[in-house]
Formats: structure tokens, C-alpha cells, sequence
């Protein structure tokens, strides 16, 4: 780091290292502790532990292979005004002499010679890579350029070769990859040197832009300055040893492997025929043509948005933003002002369980790299690690879990919510895929719902109560059920008049959590609700209000399946109608915006085509679970 | 002094470095400040550890600078040299008139000898518009263009100001910076910022732009065109909307100090523009 302009290099302390797994075939070594600087966050009043950023590093390695397989995640816990990241690498001498390197690119692989000196390859942007190499005395100079570099080098020597590299590597730059000749050493830079200096500043110094819950001319609370206190970061990384026996394109291949992630993956049937994430219907025939197309188009306009609008880098891979030219006119995605910009975590339990379980319904890969990096992008930059936050949310400082809202940064609202740490995404993926990360987010969650049940903010319920329904399942302690029990009692559904508060229930959580341990336990307790919820949330008052009908489809859908009265479903099968109509009807009026011909948005056609377009991610979570009721109910709705 | 006219706009040299004064029919678009120098390049840079291969961090060095005009048949030369510590500096900036009104000025930029240049750069100082609504900065982009005020009302009026749908007492962010920066010949990126100690905020990013910027006043203002600006990156532009200075960049402070040994040469070529009938 370095610190108000001087350099504050870290030593490394390790508190704990454990064997995670000791399998025949596959074992984890995980080391914890903190990365230890004399002034990191020394400018914090009232810190007690100043300098020390917590780590974690998960070391993977394989029967009979020379692959080591990394995970590591770091916490940035500074003042972001004085304390810049210089570099972050992980470095290794390898004992022989260098003679040559590989890189892998977007085209091809380029290999170079070392007779001394160093070398190494720096992803600038999402669009350029330059390669450079240094003499031995001399300073680098670059001998090779080019747009997406595919993320690893191979070096050779005398002794054998090794193949490093970065998972995701341009998407998330900077990035850069060394190789020293002489010495015999390998970095593989998470933030490198070449980079300017990693900046967490806030974006404005002015109070009362568009953050939730500040006032014009106010000033600023004191330390809310400081509000990227805490952000984190988590990179994958691949090395592989050998005795020269790996070619090239051998190194190429293995990589792409580890860049893509291998998967393991049933029918897309089979998941959603478990219940085992509540009773949706996957994409396999449904005969609701209509709504999948709803649930799916969406979803590939952000990954097109993704794209074309360069949503890229190493604060910012894997979020999405808001609101396209819905409140002024530029023809642009609205991130310059507080209120919208990036989704941060009030996405989270919306889009993320959306786009997993999408993923889930049909399979595609390209979505599920999507969906991963949303997921770890939220629960890793938007989250806040620290124990101690610079201000109180509530009466808190310990927020450790808590996920900013939306803004123009990923970190700068001053709302630091459990709500917005909704789980989902992250357990489809820990499930998947086993990930350590997901692990640690599921347990750093399940830690915060045990420390403050009902969140900071008093309204993390939902996220809670899942959190407890999903440890029960890791571990079979059915404790965790009485808990989830417990928090949504505290919640007080009993007292909820009125489809506005019912619908909040199922936007942030706490509807998904009554259904699913309404599913999960023998205790009929919530069924009465769900399906008065349901009733609450039809009529001339919530069918004017701007959340209907997007917000309301998974009440409709629990209250269709759970309803064993039949003058009842039949007004819920007459509501669900009135709400599918209706939202034919906003789609009608949205389908030059679904036309890919126009994404991105040409400029000049703001005033047309891209009047409204934003995206209501509760119909795209929703309609695969209404989906299933209106399939399985016995007055099926015409299709 | 030297000058040149083209069509209803005149522009003015001095001995700041090159444009102090520019003007359409009664109104002023450039006008030198005391102590403003046009010419920022050669900021040398001392790092702090001098065997770093990628300094970051370091101690500015003063420059100073000779300047002396040339009139020619076809417009006026520009000729300035300085030194900062164990380098100098050459700069020539040839201008001249085209048929459509605007200045066109060739620019060569060569330091010699041995250190790290942090920022090379043309700078004019501009007059702003007392209302902080009418300073309009727009930056050309692949896709589309990205304007913005200095004004919390930043927009439309306040009174239709969409942006209160959701929380009726918040105002827009001071947007002071803000520029392109051209880091690569294939990567582009507009920025603003709030002030020099925020975090700049990305605004649009692609690999390819037109490569202008403008700036507009109530009535007028002008464009700065750099044809062709990928292949001299990495290359730039700044409008600090409370100073009013707009900078050309041949080498832009954001992207890490270049390395001299021996000789470095820059060039460019860019188009002036202004008009006096911004209609905002």
C-alpha cells in the first residue's frame, strides 16, 4: 500500500492454517490472517486494530498432478483517502533459471526468449494487454501489445517449465503476470505495479448526492468519507509444475479449462424436480413460451450491456447497472448520480437468484459465468468485511457480511445492509460448485445473521432467515430451523395490511423464507398468510401502484400452490391473469427494446426506443416459481 | 504579440506559451490569467525509489520555460524550450488559419535526457460563464457523447428534475473534471470527477472515439479536435470546469510516468474551433 504518499509494505501474518480437505484425490490447505502495515487505517479515529488487512488463501492441490489451484481473498481495511493499493501478487522462486516464456492471448500464444532480465505481460484495460521486458540493469520496455490476453504464461528452464495464471484475468484488470530470468521467480500480480495506484475514494465530497438517507446541505457525517472501509476482492489462480513435459498449447488448453470452471451439471429437470430450491418450474417444455421469454431476453440484454458498455475491472466485473435513460436524457446508463448507478446489493436476491436459477433451467454456460461474477462481485466489493466500520448503522460498527444499496460506486452509499447479503446466488453456487469463497460467503452471512438477526438496518430478515434455512441444510443441525423460525416471527406477518408490505416480504427475502420452511419443516404454521398476502396484493389499489404486477408473482404463485379452497384460487387464478395481462401489456410496449438490433442504444433515439428501459429483476426471480404453480394447480389458467 | 484571424475569430499569442486570447466577434472564449502557462509539459518526475520499474510515486519537478513567436507567410510559430533538473525540453507548435474558421496547429514536443516525464501537455485558459449552469463540457465517444455542467441542477430544470422520484432532497454531484483519456490505440475512456481528491467516475469507455472535446459557454465556446488520436496514444484531454483550463495531453498525468533515455519525441496535430452561437 501506500500510505498519505510514502510506502507501507506489509508483512504477513498467519493466524491460522488448516487442512480443509484431506481426500485421496483432492486437497485444501487454508491459511488465514492479515496482511500487518505500520500506517494502513492509522487515520481512522477510534479504530482499535489499525493495520491490518485480513486475508484468506485456499491452497488446492491434486493426487499425481503438479496443479495447485489458489483462492484468495483479501480485505481492504484502510482509510481511502490516504491508503492506496500498490501492488497485490503472489510470487514464487521456482529454483531453475528462465530460458523462456509463453503468453497466452486472445489470438494465439507469443513466445519469447529471456537471456536476462524480466519479462512479463500487464492487462491495461478490458481492450489492451502490453507485453514487456526489461534488461538486466535496464527499464522495461514493451515488445508486444494486443486486446484480451488469455490470463497465463508458461516459463521453461533446465529443470522443467510451469504455467501460471489468473482466472478471469482482462475481464477483472489490472492484472499482470512477471517472470525474473535470472532469479528464477514467477508473480502473479492481483493488482500489479504497472497499474496506477488501486483508488477507493469516494466519488463526491459533497453530502446529499443521491445516497440513501442523506439531506441537501447537510454536510457530510463525519467518516461517511471513509464508507469503502472493509471492501474485498477474491481471485482464483492456477499453477501448474512440470518437468517439461507440457507444450504450449498444453498450457493453453489446461488454462481455458480452469478459466471456464468445469462443472458437473444434471438435466436442468432434474434440479428443479428435487425442490430442493422450491418448487419452480425449469425451462423444459413449460408451454409458457410468453413468460420465459420475459425471464431470458432481460437476461442476455444485460450480458449485451455488459459488453458494449464495458462493465469491467477489478472494482466493478461482475456488477450491472440500473437504469437506462429512464430519468434524463443521455443515452446512457444513469451512474453519475447516487440514487441509481451500479445495483450493488439491492440486486443480489433479486437478479442473482434470478440469473442461478436460470442457469439452473437451461444450462448455458455463458450465464453462468455471468451470474458467478455478479454473485462474487456483490458479496466481495459491494460487502463490507470489516469488524470495524468507520460509522454505525443502527447501533452497530461489526458489519462484517453487510452489502452497500445501490450507487455511482460500489461502496459509497451510506445504507450497509444485511438485506442487500441475500444469499441465494451464492448457495446454488456452493452447491454447484463447492467453492471455497462461496463457503466463506454463506458462513460470513450465517455469522452476521447470528450477530444481528434482524440486519443493522432492521430489515435483513429475509436474508437471516434463509441464511439459518441453509445452514440447517449444510450441517443437518436443526437448531438453525428453530432460528429461522425465531427471525421470522420477529417480523412481525402477522401485522402486515396491505400488498405494498406484503410485497416488500417477497422482494428482500422474507416471503421466500416463509415458503421454504413452510416446505422444509412439517409446521403449517405460514400457509394462512401466504395465502391472505396473496389476496392482500390484488385489487384497483396495488394494481395502480409503479410495483405491480413485477413484484407480486411469487405471492401468487405460494398462494396458488398452498390454496386448497377452490372459490378462493379461483379469484388468484383471475388476479394472476390480470397481472400476466398486464405485464404482456409493459412488455408490448418494451419490445423495441428487447430488439437486439438496437443494443446498444444508438445515439439521438433515446426519446423512442430507450424511453423506460429498466429492468425488474423480482418478474425475472418470480416467474419461473408462478410458472410451476399455474402448471401444477388443478384449474390450470389457459396458456 | 502575434495573431491570427480566421473568418469572425481571432486568436492571440503570447508569452504564457501560445493561445492567451481568443475571441468571436465581442466574446471572449480564451483569456490568460497571470502566471498561466499554456505549455505544462516536462512536469519531470523524481521517483522515490529510483531501481522501481513502475514509480508511482515521486517529486514534481519545476519547469521553466523560453518562449518566442515567429510570424510566417502562412500563420505563426510557436518556439519554447525549458529545462527540469537533468532534462530539457523543445517545444514547436506551428498554427495556421483553414478555410472553415478554425486554427490548425502541428505540435512537436522532444525531451532529452534522463528521468521520467509525468505529464506532457497544451494548455488554454478559458473564460467561464459566471453561471455554473451554462459551463458545458461534452466529450465525443464511439457510441455516443457525454456532456455535463457544473451545476447540482445539472440537466433540466430543477423543477422537472426526474431524478427526485425517489428521494426529493437529494441534488445532482458537482461534476468539476473531467476529460478522455486514450490509454491504449484501441481502448478509450470519458471520465469526470468531483474534485482532484475524488475517484474518477467512468462514464463511457470503447476502442475507438472521435477524439474532441468542447467546451461551451452561454453564447460561445470552443472545440478542440485531435484527428486520428488512437495513434498517438496514449493521449488526452482535461476541462477543469472551476479553473477553466483545458489541457491537451501527449502524455497524460493518469497514465504511469514515461521513461526518458535519451530522447522522447511527441506529436500531434489538432483543430481549434470556436463559434459564438452556443444556443444552451
Amino acid at each position: 500500500m501506500t500510505c498519505s504518499g510514502e510506502n507501507d509494505p506489509p508483512d504477513v501474518r498467519i493466524d491460522v492454517m488448516k487442512i480443509e480437505e484431506n481426500g485421496p484425490v483432492h486437497g485444501i490447505v487454508r491459511l488465514t490472517g492479515a496482511y500487518r502495515y505500520r500506517w494502513v487505517g492509522s487515520t481512522i479515529k477510534g479504530i482499535s486494530t489499525p493495520g491490518l488487512c485480513p486475508f484468506s488463501l485456499r491452497l488446492h492441490f491434486y493426487a499425481g498432478t503438479g496443479l495447485i489451484g489458489m483462492e484468495h481473498f483479501f480485505v481492504y481495511d484502510g482509510d481511502p483517502d490516504m491508503d492506496f493499493v500498490r501492488q497485490i501478487g503472489i510470487g514464487f522462486d521456482i529454483g531453475f533459471r528462465i530460458d523462456g516464456m509463453t503468453v497466452g492471448t486472445d489470438a494465439e500464444s507469443l513466445s519469447y526468449t529471456c537471456a536476462s532480465g524480466a519479462m512479463g505481460i500487464h492487462q491495461a484495460s478490458a481492450d489492451h494487454f502490453e507485453i514487456w521486458k526489461t534488461g538486466k540493469d535496464s527499464f522495461p520496455e514493451t515488445i508486444g501489445c494486443g486486446r484480451r490476453a488469455a490470463g497465463w504464461v508458461h516459463v521453461s528452464g533446465e529443470k522443467g517449465g510451469v504455467v501460471f495464471g489468473i482466472r478471469r484475468f482482462w475481464q477483472q484488470f489490472h492484472k499482470s503476470l512477471h517472470v525474473d530470468a535470472d532469479a528464477g521467480r514467477i508473480d502473479a500480480f492481483l493488482w500489479p505495479p504497472e497499474a496506477p495506484t488501486l483508488d477507493f475514494r469516494r466519488y463526491a465530497r459533497e453530502w446529499g448526492v443521491g445516497e440513501d438517507g442523506a439531506y441537501e446541505n447537510d454536510p457530510m457525517p463525519e467518516n461517511y468519507r471513509l464508507a469503502a472501509k472493509g471492501t474485498g476482492k477474491s481471485h482464483e489462480l492456477l499453477f501448474c509444475l512440470h518437468e517439461g513435459s507440457m507444450t504450449p498449447e498444453d498450457a493453453g488448453q489446461l488454462f481455458a479449462i480452469f478459466d471456464q470452471r468445469p462443472l458437473l451439471l444434471a438435466p436442468p429437470a432434474y434440479y428443479a424436480e428435487t425442490g430442493a430450491l422450491g418448487h419452480y418450474s425449469a425451462k423444459t417444455d413449460t408451454g409458457f413460451d410468453d413468460l420465459e421469454a420475459i425471464v431470458q431476453r432481460p437476461m442476455d440484454y444485460l450480458r449485451a450491456a455488459q459488453k458494449g458498455s464495458h462493465w469491467y475491472g477489478f472494482i466493478d466485473y461482475g456488477d450491472v447497472q440500473t437504469c437506462y435513460t429512464t430519468f434524463h436524457r443521455h443515452d446512457r446508463w444513469e451512474n453519475d448520480f447516487g440514487r441509481w448507478g451500479w445495483g450493488n446489493g439491492d440486486q443480489v436476491g433479486r437478479l442473482n437468484y434470478a440469473l442461478m436459477l436460470q442457469f439452473l433451467s437451461t444450462g448455458e454456460r455463458a450465464l453462468f459465468l455471468f451470474a458467478e461474477a455478479n454473485m462474487r462481485h456483490v458479496h466481495d466489493v459491494d460487502a463490507t468485511h470489516t469488524s470495524e466500520y468507520p460509522f454505525k448503522m443502527g447501533t452497530e460498527f461489526h458489519l462484517a457480511g453487510s452489502v452497500h444499496r445501490h450507487n455511482a460506486q460500489h461502496y459509497a452509499c451510506p445504507y450497509v445492509g444485511s438485506r442487500g447479503a441475500h444469499l441465494m446466488g451464492a448457495r446454488i453456487h456452493y452447491f454447484l460448485t463447492g467453492s471455497g469463497r462461496s463457503k466463506d460467503i454463506l458462513d460470513e452471512v450465517l455469522a452476521l445473521a447470528e450477530r444481528l438477526p434482524q440486519g443493522a438496518a432492521n430489515d435483513g430478515h429475509g436474508t437471516s432467515a434463509i441464511s439459518f434455512l441453509c445452514a440447517w441444510e449444510r450441517t443437518g443441525n436443526k437448531a438453525y430451523c428453530e432460528k429461522a423460525l425465531r427471525v421470522l416471527e420477529s417480523y412481525g406477518l402477522e401485522k402486515i395490511r396491505g400488498g405494498w408490505m406484503a410485497m416488500l416480504t417477497a422482494a428482500f427475502g422474507v416471503f421466500d423464507a416463509m415458503v421454504e420452511y413452510t416446505d422444509l419443516s412439517e409446521d403449517r404454521r405460514f400457509v394462512p398468510l401466504i395465502v391472505a398476502f396473496a389476496e392482500m396484493c390484488m385489487g384497483p389499489d396495488i394494481e395502480e401502484n409503479w410495483t405491480y404486477p413485477g413484484g407480486y408473482f411469487r405471492i401468487y404463485a405460494e398462494a396458488l400452490r398452498f390454496c386448497e379452497e377452490a372459490d378462493r384460487t379461483e379469484r388468484l387464478l383471475q388476479g394472476i391473469h390480470r397481472a400476466r395481462t398486464r405485464l404482456g401489456e409493459q412488455m408490448a410496449s418494451s419490445s423495441s427494446i428487447l430488439r437486439e438490433t438496437l443494443w446498444p442504444a444508438p445515439p439521438g433515439e433515446s426519446g423512442g426506443a430507450f424511453s423506460n428501459f429498466s429492468i425488474d429483476a423480482n418478474t425475472l426471480r418470480d416467474l419461473p416459481f408462478l410458472m410451476y404453480a399455474l402448471e401444477h394447480t388443478r384449474k390450470d389458467e389457459t396458456r | 504579440m502575434n495573431a491570427l484571424r480566421t473568418g469572425d475569430a481571432l486568436f492571440r499569442f503570447g508569452s504564457g506559451g501560445f493561445v492567451e486570447y481568443a475571441a468571436i466577434g465581442d466574446k471572449t472564449v480564451v483569456e490568460r490569467k497571470a502566471g498561466f502557462r499554456s505549455i505544462v509539459a516536462a512536469d519531470g518526475f523524481v521517483p522515490a525509489n529510483p531501481s522501481e520499474r513502475f514509480p508511482v510515486r515521486g517529486e514534481r519537478m519545476a519547469v521553466y520555460f523560453q518562449v518566442e513567436h515567429v510570424e510566417t507567410p502562412k500563420g505563426v510559430v510557436v518556439q519554447a524550450s525549458g529545462k527540469a533538473s537533468d532534462m530539457t525540453m523543445e517545444v514547436r507548435l506551428d498554427a495556421h488559419p483553414e478555410p472553415d474558421g478554425a486554427v490548425c496547429v502541428a505540435g512537436r514536443f522532444v525531451v532529452r535526457g534522463k528521468g521520467w516525464v509525468a505529464g506532457m501537455g497544451l494548455a488554454f485558459p478559458l473564460v467561464l460563464d459566471p453561471d455554473p449552469l451554462r459551463r458545458r463540457t461534452t466529450v465525443g465517444g464511439e457510441r455516443r457523447n457525454e456532456t455535463w455542467r457544473l451545476d447540482q441542477n445539472d440537466e433540466d430544470d430543477s423543477e422537472t428534475w426526474k431524478h427526485k422520484v425517489s428521494d426529493t432532497r437529494a441534488r445532482w454531484p458537482l461534476w468539476r473534471i473531467g476529460g478522455l483519456t486514450v490509454d491504449a490505440p484501441h481502448h478509450y475512456l470519458v471520465w469526470k470527477a468531483n474534485a482532484t481528491t475524488t475517484a474518477a467516475l467512468p462514464m463511457d469507455q470503447g476502442t475507438r472515439c472521435p477524439g474532441w472535446i468542447e467546451y461551451a459557454n452561454r453564447t460561445a465556446g470552443i472545440r478542440v479536435t485531435w484527428p486520428d488520436i488512437h495513434r498517438h496514444a496514449p493521449a488526452g484531454f482535461t476541462m477543469d470546469g472551476e479553473t477553466g483550463t483545458l489541457t491537451i495531453w501527449l502524455h497524460p498525468p493518469s497514465i504511469r510516468p514515461l521513461r526518458c533515455e535519451g530522447e522522447i519525441v511527441r506529436t500531434g496535430a489538432w483543430r481549434l474551433s470556436i463559434n459564438g452561437d452556443q444556443d444552451l
